[in-house]
């Protein structure tokens, strides 16, 4: 039944009717269509052969240019420029297309930084093998970073990415194909692929197809960085395309292992062959092997001989049997050393060593003997006491006798003996007891409350090694031998007593939950909830001990020295109990150290670390005091200790990085750094430490976006903007830094140096009058910190500064002498005095310092630092020409 | 880019009129998002919103324009710019393509056999020169709907035409190619 215009309902032109029967017909079975098409158009012959037409066509046609042309692209798998994966990452350009994976320079807008992109050739399984995930573990300049792996659904079907750090240069194999490298350039590199191996292999992820296309060069402003790349990528990519021969077993033909031909899967020893290979091609500019040889064939595979250091090593990394090659790449890597070097790193070491163990501190007069022989003379005491004093004695000496140590033996001599042999006084043990040291002293008793005065001498010499002095409850007395005994042992260097310091069930719970509120830094709570375990067991060291910890950091929360006092005065109490409390002494450090009493603390930790010599935290305060004795090897050392007995404990690699930062190694600084920043992502810090000293190295633009992702992750937090500020204004863009400065300062607590900051600001942007302001508060401010730090060379630094930049030329004179004095050896003190003689106007002074300032510190100061009149000078040229440091 | 406003207002009307260069200024400045809408456009199955693509070009021609009149003189010489330079676009890119090589000894560089599709668009896009002296309009079409690739609806809506006149232009357009793809098909007149 035709469909009636003039019928309103349906349909009016006629392209529409036409359409409307066409698709209609083809929605029934091919069959069927004719009739429908004859019965709907009825009488009309033309409409009908129109409509004829278009289903004939259509049947003829079927799909042709029905599937849009774009999938072109699909099929390609390619990413194009300007394209954006995950609403994150941007596309830049095509890298390279080698191996099984693409490579694109993509920019992270989230991060706002430069990175790598790397996802499978189209064609190929598009999902990334779980051995990645490891590789993304890894963190070494040597070893390219990856960071996460992502999956994306557009173009295309679904296919897996990672990203990883760009790294500008070419590859090992294009290098060689230039030409070889010369010998100091191709050992640095053996060096460096050897480092980033080692430590591949030490978190277990084996490269599988190491070659030289593999290694990239890249440029930086401290030399070649050679970076391994493509981790545990080679094997599991299975491709899909037709089969090729090497590229089914996962490697490339002249680096693979003879055992990986034969289908054994990839290991550290084949990663070794592999790096023979790539040592054969340092060392001669080309493969050891023919590599036209078909793969299969047995090996009748001779390296050509080499004339070469090296050529021994290399064999042995050829070496066809895995079990014969080296068992570890840090053996590669020492036996590259050449001899004589080797034996001076070895002993390098053990002067390090020795330095820290003959670093002990004053108090070890007389202690060097072998066998330790103490008299114990029976105290002064009145006759009602007597017995009570004798008897406590012999409690302490029951105890000493408890002491085993390996390399020295303690024998006691007896109360007895010292009376039986009339020795009343302790200049007469030596002779007549044989003594080594005494231990004498009174007891006094008033009340039922015992005092008891105690010293402990070195026979021979006389020499008092120690005082004591202490008071007890009749109910405490049980204490008094213990803790008599501990200030023997602590004074003579001697293992503790294995009295395990115990807190009893009724104050246990108060006492671990405070201990716990202590780690979250609740320390209000933790003080309220220590001093309640300390009423419930008024017996116990330990609830002293942790009670003072916990006053101790509300000082530094609050600054107020009431809680030092309080603080100090639990410590005795503890120490009453059993000195020979790691804890205690640890502590009783960290009060030393605030106080500014670096001697006093540097001991209190070392006796912390004979106690537990696993205390990481006692290490790493140890650093601490040593930095800020200037003592840098040995704070370095100390920080190092901390680490390899809490590895993966933060703030042991922010400290390293501070040091290495403030002694201008700013490689190492940026290690440390990232190993901080990988351990703790989200802490703004870390990320501020990281920028400091990216930008002190010369990293602006990464710099950069570590300093935003601070300020992103803690938008309050003074110490990212205010040394966002500093970087700022170090180049060239004080009025950007103004602002920073002064949110800095608002958010508090207020600092000098932040003030100084703003000076400099102010001063660049042309702002003399309030550059002067600012640097005045600065000033008053360091003056008070000073008085408090006096030992703190490097504020004594920033203090001349201060004075010359406000006009009191003499105090910046006399400052900056004392501060050369006290830390010859300090970078950071010479920056900041480098600084303060050119504001002042002496330049030979300035140039003076300038001279044994390291390379990298010079580079940093000719960047960054407002040396206006210096920079004029041709010396000052000539030093930067001389010393290369442009 | 505001301020070229009225510069891609002149540029289509120059470009409608015939102009030539109008036209690659005007792929120069709509090619990084046509790149971007390509590829979502090519993103497997469009999961049935169908305006989505043509809410994709006209946001690209909103942030030109930095107006959202409804001009649809430019709106729809818009959209065929869009499909023309989609078009150009997808030949560039296929005809850039290395020559498929296959060698079991280079494997860095493993590549499929031929791509069939690829060389469809390629005659495709020849044809289209002879088409576009006959028929225009059609030219119009197959761009848009092959090769910017929306749909029926979008691509009605986007021409400003009825569906229906634009379904029957369709089929008649790949009528006219499909005969001259293949020497064995005789053509026929499609009236």
């Amino acid at each position: 039944m035709p469909l009636d215009p003039r019928n309103n309902e349906i349909i009016v032109t006629n392209d529409e009717l036409v359409m409307r029967l066409v698709e209609q017909a083809l929605d029934r079975p091919a069959e069927d269509r004719e009739g429908y098409v004859r019965k709907a158009c009825g009488e009309d012959a033309s409409l009908f052969e129109i409509v004829w037409h278009y289903v004939t066509w259509d049947e003829r046609m079927k799909s042709f240019l029905l599937h849009p042309a774009g999938s072109l692209l699909a099929e390609e798998g390619e990413l194009e420029p300007g394209l954006v994966l995950e609403n994150r990452f941007r596309i830049v350009r095509k890298v390279s297309a080698g191996g099984m994976g693409v490579v694109y320079e993509a920019r992270d807008e989230k991060l706002g930084r430069r990175i790598a992109i790397k996802c499978a050739k189209a064609g190929f399984d598009a999902r990334l093998p779980p051995e990645v995930r490891h590789a993304s573990e890894i963190n070494h300049p040597n070893v390219c970073k990856t960071w996460e792996i992502h999956t994306a659904s557009h173009p295309g079907p679904d296919f897996d990415f990672f990203t990883m750090e760009f790294i500008e240069g070419k590859t090992l194999a294009e290098r060689l194909r230039e030409g070889p490298l010369p010998d100091n350039e191709a050992r640095i590199v053996a060096n460096q692929l050897c480092a980033g191996l080692a430590e591949a292999h030490r978190h277990q992820v084996i490269h599988g197809d190491l070659k030289s296309n593999n290694i990239l060069l890249a440029k930086g402003t401290d030399g070649t960085r050679a970076v391994i790349t493509d981790f545990g990528l080679a094997r599991p990519w299975s491709a899909q395309g037709p089969g090729v021969m090497s590229g089914d077993l996962g490697g490339t033909p002249g680096y693979m292992a003879p055992e990986l031909l034969k289908g054994e899967r990839p290991s550290a020893a084949s990663d070794i062959y592999a790096l023979g290979v790539i040592l054969h091609e340092l060392a001669a500019g080309r493969m050891p092997f023919d590599s036209t040889v078909p793969l299969g064939e047995p090996a009748v595979r001779r390296p050509p001989l080499l004339r070469h250091p090296w050529r021994r090593v290399i064999a042995r990394c050829l070496e066809p049997d895995p079990a014969r090659r080296y068992p570890e790449v840090s053996e590669v890597a020492a036996a590259l050393i050449p001899f004589p070097l080797r034996r001076w790193s070895a002993i390098a070491a053990a002067i390090a060593i020795a330095a820290l163990a003959g670093a002990i501190g004053y108090r070890t007069i007389g202690v060097s003997q072998e066998v330790i022989r103490l008299a114990v003379l029976p105290f002064a005491t009145d006759a009602d006491s007597k017995s009570l004093s004798d008897g406590l004695l012999q409690d302490t000496t029951d105890r000493l006798r408890q002491v085993r140590d390996k390399s020295r033996k303690l024998t006691v001599i007896p109360m007895r003996d010292a009376v039986q042999n009339k020795v009343d006084a302790p200049e007469k043990a030596a002779t007549l007891l044989g003594a080594t040291h005494v231990l004498s002293g009174t007891l006094h008793r008033d009340n039922g409350r015992v005092t008891i005065h105690s010293s402990l001498m070195d026979a021979r010499s006389r020499l008092p090694l120690k005082e004591w002095d202490a008071e007890y409850q009749p109910n405490e007395l049980r204490s008094m031998p213990v803790a008599l005994a501990g200030m023997v042992t602590g004074s003579l260097r001697l293992p503790p007593l294995a009295t395990a310091a115990t807190v009893n069930a009724a104050a246990y719970a108060d006492f671990a939950a405070g201990v716990g509120l202590l780690q979250r830094d609740s320390v209000d709570g933790a003080i309220a909830l220590l001093e309640r375990a300390v009423a419930a067991d008024p017996d116990s060291p330990l609830t002293y001990a942790r009670l003072a910890d916990a006053q101790e950091r509300k000082y530094d929360l609050s600054l107020d020295s009431i809680w030092l006092d309080r603080a100090r005065s639990d410590l005795q109490e503890a120490q009453r109990r059993d000195p020979d409390l790691s804890l205690l002494w640890v502590v009783s450090g960290r009060i030393n150290e605030v106080r500014g009493r670096y001697e006093e603390a540097e001991s209190d930790l070392r006796r912390a670390l004979e106690i537990d010599p696993r205390d990481g935290d006692a290490w790493r305060r140890l650093g601490l005091v040593f930095q800020d004795n200037n003592r840098f090897g040995e704070s370095i050392v100390s920080f190092r200790k901390a680490i390899e007995v809490q590895p993966d404990y933060f703030p042991n690699h922010m400290d390293l990085c501070t040091l290495y930062t403030q002694q201008a190694n700013y490689d190492e600084a940026v290690q440390q750094c990232r190993k901080v920043v990988e351990l703790a992502p989200d802490l703004s810090d870390g990320h501020v430490g990281l920028a400091i000293s990216l930008f002190c190295r010369g990293n602006y633009a990464e710099a950069d976006s570590e300093f935003l992702r601070s300020t992103e992750l803690d938008p309050a937090s003074a110490t990212a903007i205010f040394s966002q500020a500093f970087a700022f204004a170090s180049r060239g863009r004080p009025r950007e830094a103004i602002p920073l400065f002064r949110r800095a300062i608002e958010i508090g607590p207020a600092w000098y140096l932040m003030y100084s900051g703003l000076g400099t600001a102010h001063r660049l942007a042309g702002n003399p009058a309030a550059a002067r302001k600012a640097y005045q508060s600065g000033l008053d401010l360091a003056e008070k910190d000073l008085e408090k730090h006096p030992r703190y060379t490097i504020l004594r630094a920033q203090l001349a500064y201060l004075c010359a930049r406000v006009g009191e030329r003499g105090r910046a004179e006399s400052e900056a002498i004392q501060a050369r004095e006290l830390a010859p050896a300090s970078v950071e003190v010479a920056w900041w005095l480098v600084q303060a003689w050119d504001a002042i106007g002496k330049q030979d002074e300035a140039l003076a310092l300038l001279q044994h300032v390291p390379d990298d510190a010079l580079r940093r100061l000719n960047r960054e630092a407002d040396l206006a009149d210096l920079r004029r000078s041709s010396r000052f040229q000539q030093l930067i020409a001389l010393r290369h440091v442009e | 880019m505001a301020s070229e406003g009225a510069d891609i207002t002149q540029l289509l009307h120059e470009w409608g009129a015939g102009n030539r260069e109008a036209e690659n200024e005007l792929f120069a400045m709509v090619m990084p998002d046509l790149r971007r809408l390509a590829h979502h456009l090519m993103k497997g199955e469009r999961k049935g919103h169908s305006l989505q693509a043509t809410e994709l070009v006209n946001q690209i021609y909103v942030r030109l324009i930095a107006a959202r009149n409804q001009d649809w003189q430019n709106r729809r010489h818009f959209f065929a710019i869009a499909a023309r330079a989609m078009r150009r676009y997808l030949i560039d890119h296929a005809r850039a393509r290395p020559d498929v090589r296959f060698t079991a000894l280079d494997i860095d560089d493993l590549l499929p056999g031929v791509n069939p599709s690829l060389n469809l668009a390629l005659t495709i896009d020849r044809l289209l020169e002879q088409m576009a002296a006959m028929e225009p309009e059609w030219c119009q079409i197959v761009e848009i709907k092959y090769f910017l690739g929306l749909s029926d609806e979008e691509a009605a809506e986007a021409l400003g035409i009825k569906l229906r006149t634009m379904q029957r232009s369709w089929r008649d357009a790949r009528q006219w190619l499909f005969e001259r793809l293949e020497p064995g098909n005789a053509p026929r007149s499609a009236q």
